[in-house]
């Protein structure tokens, strides 16, 4: 019964955008040739005849970028708005906005603006196409083209005897295709995020449906599938599923409400409803409904109570309660105030009563924090009490603390930067038939240099760090470090950069000092002559063992057709050999990414198709 | 066996019939002589016998540059054509116009064409050459392209 529940919630979620999709045609392309990337999102076309509530418009040229819903005509642009006749040399407009840009080049640069918006948006706008030209179409990896294009008034693209292209080549004809629909939308409808096989989970995929609409629905349900049974020696389930439904609901200007379900195959699933008041601009309340369903365990039906009041001058307040049908609690309270000018009082507590597993019994743990602080240009200085009580258990820490630091101070005219932190912690933790106190202290100074240009092509920076500790029981420490960089420009792209570090840590109790020092000697090179190479090699040397320990390399190469070649190469000298190659290939496809990859360390190969 | 096999093949008539799937459209071409590029940069390599390359491509000049060269590449062109550039001013006034140039008259079969314009900075009043200009490609007397370019 409760399942049949989850599955007509998901339904409702899943169905009630779906009757709410409309695909009405809102403006219609025709043209001797048409291009759509589907990369991009854009289309290009010649000779184009344009219809729409907006305008009427005939063209040399038209560019659209249909996510930003940017329209430009270009050369001997005639258009027809409300029986009127115009031309012009370039035409920018807004069909959704109802805004256009009239441009014509004669002896000045003359704009004309069409439309009922006041001021035009589209000035800001007239560089946006310089870089959308035939050849980004042709150079996409999915694109199609034909004579005859809509788009509907959810800005889906739909072609009419179209041709598919993939990577340039002439594939199979449609004839009425949507053709913004793809592997992933990120409008309404359905999506498809990516598919793809690894040795270790199998075929995965994750789909999903998004409706949204401004200001009064947004729904959006993802499921996400394993399939194990194509893995050899794989001992779990056969297949697994996962969806995630979340709708929420616009009642009124104040008022929301939100429908949140969640279903695993393994029979775990939950839902909620939330309802959620706003009062004025910063108050809200919120009711919530929960009913989970977790694996091996009793169900559990929670109802709870949230409010964050903000009170001005007065300070927030913030709470929430949260009961369950089986006598589980969970509540949390806080308070911020700033009585005074740079002071800040903050005051938080929550307690909490679950279920310790299977049992009967429930824990049951307070725990409070009061926060005081003065924070000034100079200088914060802080106090703290933390106290966390296990009633259950009758144990008992109360920790009070001070913090004091010094705000980054610039020295030599801002060449040397420096820091200082000091936190003293005061820890009493008391139980029935134990009281035990303590204290430590920890004093942290930090020095760093801005970049230094020695002399041409040479440049140095250094960083330094020293830290003592304290405590009680004696278990004091002293650690240093330092750093130094340098970095040599050896020609236009190519640089070699050095760096240095010591760090000591020094442990003192009474008379006695011990410690350890380490240090270690990288290089790296980097390579970047051209705009489609690039790469670096670095090695790792440890001067106080006289011992190499690793290198790293990594090179980039632009291939044709925004493909690119990408390798990371890992070489352990210690355990002498090749700990790891990973090898890519990328194609860079505006709106999503395809990457085949090699891993030698997992022995894997993926395919990866990345929303961007 | 056989029946999955009919069930495949009907479902792709069907496709077929509803429309979904043609395995023929005749594809429509692009005009020829279309915009492979227009950039603006700072000086040009002309090497003998081979296309021109702009060098230093950027869309923000110094006042003090000489010149500003406005540079074309286009594609697929087999007959004689006309490039004209207009550069006009922050003011919006016509600053340059460069008349038509007559290109390939040869009428040769050109996968790629490359030519430019220069702007003469130096030449024109300091106080009139800060701010945005904009400069408008025309082949054939139809203008192709535009590009934005700031002066500071």
């Amino acid at each position: 019964m409760r399942m049949k529940v989850f599955l007509g919630l998901v339904s409702l979620s899943f169905l009630l955008p779906q009757i709410l999709v409309s695909e009405d045609i809102a403006i219609d392309v025709q043209g001797t040739y048409l291009t759509f990337s589907y990369d991009y999102n854009q289309i290009y076309g010649e000779n184009v005849e344009l219809d729409s509530d907006f305008c009427h418009v005939y063209a040399d040229y038209i560019k659209i970028d249909v996510t930003s819903r940017l329209f430009l005509a270009v050369g001997n642009v005639v258009l027809e708005k409300n029986g009127v006749l115009s031309s012009c040399d370039e035409f920018l407009f807004n069909p959704e906005e109802k805004d256009g840009l009239l441009i014509r080049y004669k002896e000045t640069i003359q704009f004309e603006k069409l439309g009922e918006r006041g001021e035009s948006s589209l000035f800001s706008h007239l560089g946006f196409f310089e870089n959308v030209n035939l050849l980004r179409f042709q150079k996409s990896f999915i694109s199609f083209t034909g004579q005859h294009f809509t788009i509907t008034k959810g800005y889906d693209v739909y072609g009419y005897d179209v041709t598919m292209y993939i990577e340039g080549l002439e594939s199979v004809g449609l004839r009425k295709f949507k053709l913004s629909e793809g592997i992933q939308q990120g409008r309404n409808g359905f999506y498809l995020n990516s598919i793809w096989y690894n040795r270790s989970q199998g075929i995965t995929t994750r789909a999903g449906f998004l409706y949204d609409k401004e200001n009064t629905i947004n729904s959006r349900t993802q499921i996400y599938y394993e399939e194990h049974s194509i893995l050899k020696d794989y001992e779990g389930l056969k297949r697994q599923v996962d969806v995630t439904t979340s709708t929420s609901l616009n009642l009124s200007e104040s008022l929301n409400l939100g429908i949140l379900g969640n279903y695993n195959s393994s029979t775990q699933w939950n839902a909620q409803f939330v309802l959620n008041k706003r009062w004025g601009a910063q108050n809200h309340t919120q009711i919530d409904f929960a009913y989970n369903n977790p694996l091996n365990r009793d169900q559990e039906a929670w109802l709870g109570l949230e409010s964050k009041l903000y009170g001005g001058k007065f300070g927030n307040l913030f709470f929430s309660g949260r009961y369950e049908l089986h006598n589980q609690v969970l509540a949390n309270f806080s308070y911020t105030h700033t009585p005074l000018k740079n002071v800040n009082v903050l005051l938080n507590s929550s307690y909490s009563q679950l279920r310790m597993g299977d049992s009967l019994e429930k824990s049951r743990i307070f725990t409070g924090n009061l926060k005081l602080s003065y924070g000034t240009k100079v200088f914060n200085l802080s106090s703290d009490y933390y106290l966390n009580q296990d009633l259950f258990g009758h144990q008992m820490l109360s920790q009070p603390q001070l913090r004091f630091a010094l705000n980054t101070f610039q020295l030599y005219d801002g060449l040397l930067s420096a820091s200082f932190n000091n936190i003293f912690i005061y820890n009493r933790f008391k139980t029935d038939e134990l009281r035990k106190d303590g204290y430590s202290n920890n004093t942290i100074f930090n020095l760093s240099s801005q970049s230094i240009s020695v002399r041409k092509n040479l440049i140095l920076n250094f960083n330094l760090a020293v830290e003592q500790f304290f405590e009680k029981e004696g278990r004091n420490f002293t650690s240093g470090g330092f750093i130094f960089k340098v970095k040599q420009i050896l020609t236009k792209g190519v640089s070699l950069e050095g760096f240095y570090s010591v760090h000591s840590r020094r442990k003192s109790e009474n008379w006695f000092i011990e410690g350890t020092t380490s240090q270690d000697l990288s290089t790296v090179l980097r390579v970047n002559p051209a705009e489609n190479l690039n790469g670096w090699i670095s090695f790792s040397y440890d001067p106080k063992n006289s011992q190499w320990r690793q290198s790293f390399a990594d090179i980039s190469i632009g291939l044709l057709k925004n493909w690119q070649f990408h390798s990371l190469t890992n070489y352990d000298f210690l355990l002498k050999k090749l700990n790891n190659v990973d090898l890519y290939l990328i194609r860079d496809m505006g709106r999503f990414q395809i990457r085949l990859m090699w891993r030698s360390l997992s022995k894997q190969f993926l395919i990866e198709l990345i929303p961007k | 066996m056989k029946k999955k096999l009919l069930l495949v093949v009907c479902v792709g008539i069907v496709f077929h019939c509803v429309g979904c799937i043609t395995f023929r459209i005749i594809p429509s071409y692009p005009v020829e002589g279309y915009v492979e590029s227009v950039s603006l940069c700072r000086g040009i390599d002309e090497k003998e016998g081979e296309l021109l390359t702009p060098l230093d491509i950027r869309a923000e000049f110094s006042a003090n540059e000489d010149n500003i060269i406005c540079f074309v590449a286009l594609k697929n062109i087999n007959r004689k054509i006309q490039l004209r550039w207009k550069w006009y001013a922050p003011d919006k006034a016509l600053s340059r116009d460069s008349g038509n140039v007559v290109i390939n008259k040869e009428e040769s079969q050109l996968e790629t064409l490359t030519a430019y314009d220069e702007l003469m900075l130096n030449l024109r009043e300091e106080d009139k050459i800060v701010g945005q200009w904009t400069v408008v490609v025309l082949l054939d007397n139809q203008l192709i392209a535009r590009r934005l370019f700031e002066v500071k």
